[in-house]
Formats: C-alpha cells, structure tokens, sequence
C-alpha cells in the first residue's frame, strides 16, 4: 500500500486541514470506528471535526503521535489502581504544562474523539491541581463563585469542623 | 424564610436553562469556570482521581460540588480518618453524627484501644456530645468522660454533663460519679 494511502486529513471546526497518519489518527476511537465502517473510501476524503479548533486539534495529534506505539488499553480498565493513582508519566506532564483554557479543551476534545488515556491524563492534571488545597484556593484555581447561601454556610460550617480556613 | 429558599433555586435553575449558548470563542469570558462548564461525566472523571481528603474539601467551594459528592458514609469517614491528613489534624469520625471531628470532641476512651483509629472497632466510637444526647443517651448517669486529660461526669443527681468530677479519686468518698456541685452539697448535707 502507498504511503499516500496511509494519511488521513482531519478538518479542524475553524477549516483547516491536517494531514495525519492513520495509525496516529486511530488513537482516536470516533475516528477508527468511522474508518472501519467507511472502509477505503474515507482515506481520500477530509475528515471534519466539528467540536475541536486547529490548535487543539494539533496539540491533540502531537501526544497520538507520542503514543502511537501504546498498546491499547485493557478493554476493562476501571480498576481502583487506575482511578485513585495521580500519577503521570513525565511526557505527559510536559504535554499537560498548558493554560487552564487549553488544558480544558484538550478533555474536551479527548472526550469527544474518545481518546481514553489522553483523557485520563487530562482529567489526571485537573485532580493534581485540586488536590493539597484549601476550598478558598481551588476557588481560585477554577475561578469559582462561592454560592452558598449564609444559612448553608452555617450548617457546613458544622458539619465539617475541621474545615477553619475556608 | 423557608419559602424563599426554593424559589431562589428555582430561579436559578430557570435562569440557567434560558442562558443563551455561549459562543464558541477561545476568548470566552474569563469569569466563566472551565472547571464548573464540563459535563458533570468529565467532573466525575475528575473527582475520581481525588483522594477522600480532597473530596471532601472540594465539596465545601461552592453548591454544585457540594451536590455532586454527597455527604460521605461511615465508610468513607473510617477510611478518611486513616489518611495523613486527618492524623495531622487529629480528626476522628463519629458513628452518630457522621463527621470528621478534632479528637478534643471525644473522651480519650474513644481514641484508644480498639475504638481508636487503628483499633478493631473504630466504627463504634461516637463523640461527647452524641454519647449525651437524647433521653436515653449512651452514656449513663455516673458516667466518668475524660477528655483530654481532664475529668467530667454525667452528674447521677442532677443528670447534667458537668467540667469537673466531685471527687478526684482522694479515695475519701465513693460519690465519684456526682458533679462537684453536687458531692459539695452532699458533703455540706452530711456535715
């Protein structure tokens, strides 16, 4: 087969086109499932992505690129080994090292491509960064209101006693 | 008061649903919380990855996480009390009001042996204030409490939960389980 066969442009939401190995692509699980049910006649035809921008998208392929040659994940990995550990390979956390604004859309996209460990590390970085926090510092990282009326404050405030630097 | 409560979360809840779509922009409003705007699926995800302490502190920054993680069990709060975190700041659970409380909160009986927190019953330890609760509370009257060091008693006589035990063990009376109030005035009606 022709290298040229192997290429996949995808067309990021503000039009512009990336060409990309399909193996790279793949790391994606929308885009293989829709190669595998389109056949040899979605490789001569751009791909749209509708919900990702161009430098999202590139940022994305730039880690499928790094991590071309993952074996895939097992099929059932929910485990409690997966989920409790924060732990991120070092790669990674360069790759995460990005604007709140970026790194919120690399999820995003992640999650709509369907890249589940991209995903995860994403999700990873955002836990990192709440974790060791007071409530009034993750506010501030996140850029969120404290909504509770004065009557819910009282009743938090009994409830969790331990909780003096709010 | 109390009606006013639901009608402001009903407000809301409507003006929620009737915000217009934001516009796709990279420079959207930064007073917009990237973290509050994910599908509540990616916040689980999020939330997933949080060790019990941070759970529990992130659900104290504002009413939509608050909701999203509900009160922890007894559980949680046994496996919470383990962490570092609560052994720095000497925080144990309560089987009756299911919270984390400062170990000044309970009697040091409760802290010990196989209630304390590496012992084989720690989901039996309750605080003072539960233990005295209610007319059947599970402390009986006579019940000598030391907390931190420091003697008190659910008076017999007078049944009330008082600082300081009549009797400090000079072994010249038995009425160690009355109040000081209480032993005195035993004391000065005998005299």
């Amino acid at each position: 087969m022709a290298t040229e066969s192997n290429k996949i442009t995808l067309v990021s939401n503000d039009g512009a086109e990336v060409v990309v190995d399909r193996n790279v692509a793949e790391r994606s699980m929308l885009i293989k499932n829709m190669m595998e049910d389109l056949g040899e006649a979605a490789m001569t035809q751009s791909v749209p992505i509708p919900n990702v921008n161009e430098s999202v998208l590139k940022k994305v392929i730039e880690w499928c690129e790094h991590h071309k040659n993952d074996p895939p994940a097992a099929a059932d990995d929910d485990s409690d080994s997966r989920k409790k550990t924060t732990d991120i390979e070092e790669w990674d956390q360069k790759f995460m090292q990005v604007d709140q604004e970026m790194l919120f859309e690399i999820i995003l996209a992640s999650n709509y491509l369907d890249i589940k460990p991209l995903l995860d590390v994403g999700c990873k970085t955002v836990a990192n960064m709440i974790k060791g926090k007071s409530p009034e510092e993750i506010r501030k990282t996140f850029n969120i209101t404290n909504d509770f009326t004065p009557e819910e404050e009282e009743q938090i405030r009994r409830e969790n006693e331990w909780a003096e630097d709010r | 008061m109390s009606p006013a409560k639901p009608l402001n979360y009903r407000q809301a809840l409507l003006s929620s649903i009737h915000q217009p779509p934001q516009p796709k922009t990279t420079a959207s409003s930064p007073k917009q919380s990237k973290l509050l705007l994910l599908p509540t699926e990616l916040q689980n995800n999020i939330i997933s990855h949080l060790d019990i302490p941070s759970t529990l502190i992130l659900r104290l920054t504002n009413r939509h996480f608050y909701t999203l993680n509900s009160c922890p069990t007894h559980t949680t709060l046994l496996l919470a009390e383990r962490t570092p975190w609560a052994v720095t700041l000497n925080l144990y659970s309560c089987m009756d009001c299911l919270r984390l409380r400062p170990q000044a909160k309970f009697a040091t009986a409760m802290l010990n042996g196989p209630k304390g927190r590496n012992g084989k019953d720690p989901q039996k330890r309750f605080c003072v204030e539960c233990g005295l609760k209610g007319p059947r509370s599970r402390y009986s009257p006579g019940a000598e409490i030391v907390v931190e060091g420091k003697r008190h008693v659910l008076c017999k006589e007078c049944k009330v939960y008082s600082g300081e035990v009549g009797c400090v063990g000079s072994g010249m009376c038995w009425e160690r389980d009355v109040c000081e109030l209480s032993w005195e005035e035993g004391v000065w009606g005998d005299v």
